[in-house]
């Protein structure tokens, strides 16, 4: 285990300098002036690139910056003097974070409570409607939802307000649209794994055995068949982050998702930077997290790794 | 052959679909008498009718032929990514699991690392570097597209290698490059061919979601995404403008995903068959 743990952090940790890397000099060869140049003199410009740091070798930029990262400075906002990139960063983050872990809960749960309904049903009116659920989630892509869910159940039935995080009736309507997508991917895993372990040899020795189907299935499937529920936690977590740049754009959420595509938008270089990085990293952790709570419930997979 | 497609309702529905909506695709920007990108005017906000059969959008332009240009590069997106990201990981995945040891760790290792970062952070950061067109999101889904693709084959490839047959073939003195290819691959095609399909729907839902927000392809090039981006703004007063290509963004995905679906299932019978 503590090989793998090492691998894995030391797998995340360069993960994360190809981010800021790639990010770093991907920026600077975008095209455009970070500056609005419209109506400025040439000494305005020399200075202010000056002011910012613009003037030195990329070399020696990418350098600053790293130290700079490593103290927590993202940066100043090209567009909004004088705003930093982190306290931008600081009073975003917390309304992507919470719509994205409720609905990778709501996923998660309603995910594995459907693949195994399916499971253990004979009803096959309940199967064909949980195949035909998850092809339609599956299809049906997370901003489609939202844009949907809005005039629906927002402006015409008016049973959820639609603009803001203010109340927790808010937090309805985006965590549906982003939850709908990874529910079907669980309901899907669940599925097959839950028919995976009940063909297996131990379920039917312990049937042969006279122990009951409830004890079976509690005891020993479920415990089993939810490791790919559970490792697919990283993935959601990146769709999550991702999907926030169209939900929270819908409804007008002021989360990191809405900033990013504020910044691409204004092309504000400082922000786009600090906002990949920062999402990235977060995605990263989350990778790490989920395989090694995955390593820890399942040693074979640590072992297949090792090999 | 009734039987088999019998078996497969699945599948047929699927290619039927994604048949239809292709031929449509390609025929309907080369037949039909507007193009994409000419503006009328006269005729702005028109409802649908006889000669504009999804109407026009605020400019006078055709939403019938500018939902099914813009389903053409969905496709195209679909359809490219699948294909180099295909042979990129089959050969990435196959050197790795058929040379195995110190090889195999380290590309492997790269992939990890390339891989943990979200794709659509690359798709975004390339857009904006290299331009809003449909090249440039191909490339930032190529990135790590290939790596699922990779560790499909690397895994088949490790599984097989250790079987007789490759062993035989081996001391037949067959080279290696065709125990690679014609042995190994034609045997692991199902996994790779299931993993191949889900890059399709993968992809046309990445470039959607891009043109959506506003990294993707730009005016007057029209993805499916920019569409129901443009219609957004006038959603109070003419939602049907925004449902014609989300209408088609869905049956497209839908179509995909159902082989794919199909195959994975009958891949996995098939397993389950051979290992009894």
């Amino acid at each position: 285990m503590t090989a793998y743990l090492l691998k894995r952090v030391g797998t995340s940790i360069i993960s994360l300098l190809v981010l800021i890397t790639v990010t770093f000099f991907l920026t600077r060869i975008m095209p455009g002036s970070p500056f609005q140049t419209g109506n400025l003199s040439a000494e305005v410009l020399v200075a202010m690139e000056e002011e910012y740091g613009l003037s030195e070798t990329p070399g020696k930029q990418y350098f600053n910056y790293l130290r700079n990262l490593l103290g927590g400075e993202l940066g100043i906002s090209y567009q909004k003097p004088g705003v930093t990139a982190a306290e931008i960063i600081t009073r975003a983050w917390p309304a992507t974070v919470v719509v994205g872990t409720l609905a990778v809960l709501l996923s998660v749960v309603a995910g594995t409570l459907l693949g195994i309904c399916h499971g253990v049903t004979q009803s096959k009116l309940i199967q064909s409607g949980i195949f035909l659920g998850t092809t339609a989630g599956m299809a049906i892509p997370n901003f489609v939802f939202a844009l949907f869910f809005m005039p629906l159940f927002g402006v015409k039935l008016r049973w959820f307000p639609i603009v803001g995080l203010t109340t927790a009736a808010n937090y309805v309507l985006p965590v549906l649209a982003l939850a709908m997508y990874p529910t079907a991917v669980v309901t899907r895993l669940m599925r097959n794994a839950y028919e995976q372990e009940m063909a297996k040899e131990y379920v039917v020795m312990a049937q042969a055995k006279g122990i009951s189907k409830k004890r079976i299935m509690m005891g020993h499937v479920l415990k089993n068949a939810c490791i790919p529920a559970v490792n697919y936690a990283g993935p959601a977590a990146a769709f999550m982050i991702t999907g926030s740049f169209a939900v929270e754009s819908i409804f007008t959420i002021p989360g990191l998702g809405r900033e990013f595509v504020m910044s691409i938008s204004n092309r504000d270089y400082t922000m786009i930077m600090a906002l990949t990085i920062f999402m990235g990293a977060i995605v990263i952790i989350m990778n790490l997290l989920t395989d090694v709570l995955c390593a820890w419930l399942n040693p074979s997979q640590r072992r297949e790794e090792a090999l | 052959m009734w039987q088999w497609l019998k078996g497969h309702k699945l599948a047929v529905a699927g290619s039927l679909l994604l048949l239809l909506l292709s031929a449509t695709a390609i025929l309907v920007p080369v037949c039909s008498a507007y193009s994409y990108s000419d503006q009328n005017a006269h005729l702005q906000n028109a409802p649908a009718s006889l000669i504009h059969l999804f109407g026009t959008d605020k400019f006078g332009r055709d939403i019938f032929v500018r939902t099914w240009y813009a389903a053409r590069i969905s496709l195209m997106i679909g359809l490219g990514s699948m294909i180099v990201n295909g042979v990129i990981g089959v050969l990435y995945g196959g050197i790795a699991g058929y040379a195995g040891g110190k090889t195999d760790f380290i590309l492997m290792g790269a992939a990890d690392i390339i891989v943990s970062i979200p794709s659509l952070l690359y798709v975004i950061l390339i857009t904006l570097t290299l331009g809003q067109n449909a090249g440039s999101i191909l490339l930032g889904i190529c990135i790590s597209g290939w790596i699922g693709t990779a560790r499909v084959v690397r895994g088949e490839v490790r599984r097989m290698k250790q079987m007789e047959f490759v062993s035989a073939a081996r001391l037949a003195g067959v080279p290696r490059r065709i125990i690679f290819f014609r042995h190994l691959l034609f045997n692991a095609a199902g996994p790779i061919i299931v993993n191949l399909t889900f890059q399709i729907p993968q992809a046309i839902f990445t470039e959607a979601f891009l043109s959506f927000v506003g990294v993707g392809i730009e005016a007057p090039a029209a993805s499916l995404g920019t569409l129901i981006r443009e219609a957004k703004s006038q959603i109070q007063l003419y939602p049907a403008q925004m449902l014609y290509p989300i209408l088609i963004l869905c049956l497209l995905i839908l179509a995909v995903n159902l082989i794919g679906i199909d195959l994975e299932r009958s891949f996995k019978i098939r397993k389950e068959g051979l290992m009894k």
